[in-house]
């Protein structure tokens, strides 16, 4: 897939490592008293990109607990077939 | 080295300690300046991220120098092109993007393989410098490593060919076989340069295989090789680079 704005061409694949965005959820624990929370989301092409990029956005603190879950990993109960929307773009 | 009493083994170990440093500041130099080319806003941000800790560890390492009597003055404003000690791979500057992470990855390679070897100095504040730093470039990889497979699947044959002449140029940093290795000759490290050469050729083949490419090894010739600055070239830095990574006005710098 590609698309065209402002006269560059871009080329997903190429240019962004996959033709579908791939996003990961990113969950931290500032403490033990406080829980694990979900702070965000991060798109990559891969596991090692997903890790870079959670760790160079969401540290501006430092995190007791840190993870990142891909976002196609997660399963809902509550929305199946065609109204499941996990991820809103 | 500064003007300061000064053993050989102190001598060894400020060239090899500031060849770290100055490598770092230039590649963040490097970071700087290719920052626009990241294919997308959270490339921005990682290289953003890469740079800020590059520069922080030469400021920290420049600052640990102080001890032989490296000035902040000398390390950051008053030296010229020819007293930059960073390797030989950065006088070349990245001609794509593939070309960029594969030389950021190979440097970060090399500069981390050198640095842990002080971690279990004697000298605490080497030591404990050299685990933060290793720590620090942890997302690094992670994220070089990130690209260079996304780059193996799209654009092998490029990929292959720049890992190939970087390597040979990367390899260059640690001299040739044979090559005097005063700091280690002297009890001011424990790995050899040899070893630690090895060791790094080791992690840039283990990475590549992972990342789904082959590293070729092409031997490049070094005899010119001096080990003070850890450079074949004498020349200094290219005029273009050290314009671009340099102060551009002493007075505005000084505090």
């Amino acid at each position: 897939m590609s698309f065209k704005a402002s006269g560059k061409s871009i080329d997903r694949l190429a240019e962004l490592g996959s033709d579908e965005p791939i996003y990961y959820e990113v969950f931290a624990r500032r403490d033990s008293r406080t829980p694990l929370t979900h702070i965000g989301s991060v798109e990559a092409p891969n596991l090692e990109l997903a890790k870079a990029r959670a760790w160079f956005v969401y540290t501006e603190r430092k995190w007791l607990e840190f993870c990142i879950v891909p976002t196609s990993a997660v399963i809902s109960l509550t929305e199946t077939g065609e109204r499941k929307k996990i991820k809103e773009v | 080295m500064p003007d300061v009493q000064s053993t050989p083994a102190d001598q060894a170990r400020y060239d090899e300690i500031l060849c770290i440093a100055d490598t770092k500041l230039v590649l963040a130099g490097w970071h700087m300046i290719t920052i626009p080319n990241g294919r997308a806003i959270a490339d921005w941000n990682a290289i953003c991220g890469m740079m800020q800790a590059h520069y922080g560890h030469a400021r920290a390492l420049y600052a640990y120098l102080a001890r032989y009597g490296l000035t902040r003055a000398d390390a950051e404003w008053n030296r010229s092109a020819m007293e930059i000690r960073s390797a030989d791979i950065l006088d070349k500057p990245p001609s794509s993007w593939t070309d960029l992470i594969v030389s950021t990855h190979l440097v970060e390679r090399a500069v981390s393989t050198l640095i842990c070897a002080y971690q279990d100095d004697a000298d605490d504040q080497l030591a404990r410098l050299a685990g933060k730093i290793r720590a620090e470039t942890e997302f690094h990889f992670s994220y070089l490593k990130g690209w260079l497979k996304v780059l193996a699947s799209s654009r092998r044959e490029e990929l292959e060919r720049l890992a190939t002449s970087r390597t040979g140029a990367m390899l260059q940093w640690w001299g040739p076989d044979g090559s005097q290795d005063t700091p280690h000759a002297l009890g001011q490290r424990q790995l050899t340069r040899k070893q630690m050469r090895s060791a790094f050729l080791g992690d840039a083949r283990a990475d590549a295989v992972a990342c789904g490419f082959t590293l070729r090894e092409e031997s490049a010739p070094a005899a010119n090789w001096h080990q003070p600055t850890m450079r074949v070239s004498r020349e200094g830095l290219p005029p273009r680079l050290f314009e671009q990574i340099r102060f551009k006005n002493t007075e505005l710098a000084m505090p």
